[in-house]
C-alpha cells in the first residue's frame, strides 16, 4: 500500500506524537523516491490538487496529497524562489517539514505580546536559530513563530494538519510591515486567481523538480483518481 | 599547547544572541572539518596543565572540554552519547551553539503554556543555536556525538573534572564513531 494511503488519522493535539508519526511517514516517502515522484507527476491528472496549488511570490506550492477531511493531513511540495526575506510568521495549522534539497536558514521566535494588530517586529525575540539542510525534519505547533530564509531552489515537503485558526500572522522584519494570511475559503476570487497555478506552470515546475531530483518520468501514465493506469506509447 | 585559529579574531559576542549564533556556527562548522585540530584537542584534553580533563558526566553521556578561553568567550565541548537518554523538560541554563556530528538528538521546545511548540530529530549536518532560558528537553542515544560552543564554562558534575576512566570512555566512543 502506498505510504500515505496507509497513514491513519493524525491527532495533532499531541504534537509530540504527531511529530513521531508524520516525520516517520515523510522520511519513508523520501526513502521511496518513485512514490514521491509519482505523487508529483500525478497532479497532472488531479485538477482538485492543482486547484489548491499556488504560485506565490516567495515560493511555489504543489499539493501532492489531500486527506485533510478524513485523516487530518495534506502534503505539499514547496519550491523556493530567489526572493528571501526574514518574515516571522505563524501558521493556521500545525506542520511537519522535511527539507529535500537546499537549506532553510530557520529562526524560531518568542513573542510575549498577543499576536494582533498591535504586535511589532521588536516584540519578536529569536530563540532558536537553525540551518535546516537536506534531510532535516521538524514539526511545529500552529502558534510557533518562525522565519525561513532560503537558498534559491530549496525544496521541502510540508505535511500540514487541520486548520486551527482563520488567519496567521506575518511580518517583514526589515520594514516592520505586519500582514495576515487567510485560507482559500476566505480569499476573494481575484486573490485566488492571482496565485492559482496553471497547468502549464505546473508542468514547467514539475520538470525542473524532476531534473533537480534526477527523476525520469513514470513509464506508466498515472491515472486520475479511480481510473486504471495505462502504458505510455513509444 | 600553541594557539590555533580558534583563538584568533574577536571574542564571541554572547550579548547578542543572533551574532553569537552566526559566529558560533562558523566556528563549529570549521572545527568539524578540521579533523587534525579536533583530534588534537580531544586527545590532549586530559593532559592540559592546570586544567585536567574538565567536562561533564552522566551515566548515559558526557562532555569533554576541548577548549576554554575566557578572553575569547570560547568554551567548546565534545558531547558523546553513551546510552539512551530520554530528556526531561527544563529551562536551558545558557545559550549555546551545536553541530551534530553523528547519530541524532531529539529536541522538544515547550511554549509558555507548557504545550509543545517544536519537535526536531536533529541529525548531521545539523547546526543550530538555542537561547538560554528556553524550556526544552533533549534526548540522544549511543550513536550521538556533537560539538557544542558555550559562552561560559559548563560544569555539571562535582568535582568538575572527568576521571581518567570517564574521559577514556568518552574519547573512545567518539573515536569509534569515526569523528576523530
Amino acid at each position: 500500500m502506498p505510504i500515505l494511503d496507509a497513514l491513519e488519522r493524525i491527532d495533532w493535539t499531541d504534537i509530540n506524537a504527531a511529530a513521531r508519526v508524520t516525520q516517520e511517514a515523510v522520511r519513508a516517502l523520501v526513502r521511496h523516491p518513485t512514490e514521491l515522484r509519482d505523487l508529483v507527476y500525478g497532479v497532472e491528472h488531479r485538477p482538485d490538487l492543482l486547484e489548491k496549488s499556488e504560485a506565490l511570490r516567495l515560493d511555489d506550492k504543489i499539493v501532492l496529497y489531500e486527506a485533510l477531511k478524513d485523516r487530518n493531513f495534506r502534503l505539499r511540495l514547496h519550491v523556493s524562489k530567489n526572493l528571501s526575506r526574514e518574515v516571522p510568521h505563524n501558521h493556521r495549522f500545525p506542520v511537519t517539514v522535511f527539507i529535500l534539497r537546499g537549506v532553510y536558514y530557520h529562526k524560531l521566535y518568542v513573542c510575549n505580546m498577543p499576536l494582533d494588530e498591535a504586535v511589532s517586529v521588536s516584540d519578536m525575540r529569536p530563540v532558536f536559530v537553525r540551518d535546516e539542510r537536506a534531510g532535516a525534519c521538524y514539526t511545529m505547533h500552529d502558534e510557533t513563530i518562525e522565519s525561513n530564509m532560503t537558498a534559491h531552489g530549496t525544496m521541502s515537503l510540508l505535511l500540514r494538519g487541520p486548520t486551527a485558526k482563520d488567519r496567521a500572522l506575518g511580518m517583514d522584519r526589515d520594514s516592520g510591515k505586519v500582514f495576515w494570511k487567510y485560507g482559500q475559503q476566505n480569499e476573494t476570487p481575484e486573490q485566488l486567481a492571482a496565485v492559482r497555478m496553471s497547468l502549464d506552470y505546473y508542468r514547467e515546475l514539475r520538470d525542473r523538480i524532476a531534473a533537480a531530483m534526477g527523476w525520469e518520468p513514470p513509464a506508466v501514465a498515472l491515472p486520475a483518481a479511480g481510473e486504471p493506469a495505462t502504458a505510455v506509447a513509444g | 599547547m600553541e594557539a590555533s585559529w580558534l583563538q584568533t579574531g574577536d571574542p564571541v559576542d554572547w550579548q547578542d544572541f543572533e551574532t553569537a549564533s552566526a559566529t558560533g556556527k562558523e566556528i563549529l562548522e570549521r572545527l568539524a572539518g578540521d579533523r587534525s585540530l579536533l583530534r588534537q584537542l580531544t586527545f590532549t584534553a586530559h593532559d592540559r596543565d592546570g586544567d585536567r580533563g574538565a567536562g561533564a558526566w552522566t551515566d548515559d553521556g558526557g562532555e569533554v572540554e576541548l577548549l576554554a578561553d575566557d578572553s575569547m568567550k570560547l568554551f567548546i565541548y565534545l558531547h558523546v552519547g553513551l546510552g539512551n537518554h530520554d530528556g526531561q523538560a527544563s529551562p536551558l541554563p545558557a545559550s549555546y551553539v551545536a553541530k551534530v556530528l553523528t547519530g541524532a538528538y531529539r529536541h522538544v521546545w515547550y511554549a509558555a503554556d507548557d504545550g509543545v511548540a517544536y519537535v526536531t530529530h536533529e541529525q548531521p549536518p545539523g547546526l543550530y543555536a538555542m537561547r538560554g532560558g528556553l524550556e526544552h528537553s533533549i534526548s540522544w542515544d549511543t550513536q550521538s556525538t556533537a560539538l557544542l560552543l558555550r559562552g561560559a564554562r559548563a560544569v555539571t558534575t562535582e568535582p568538575a573534572q572527568l576521571t581518567e576512566d570517564q574521559y577514556v570512555a568518552l574519547r573512545n566512543r567518539a573515536d569509534s564513531a569515526g569523528i576523530l
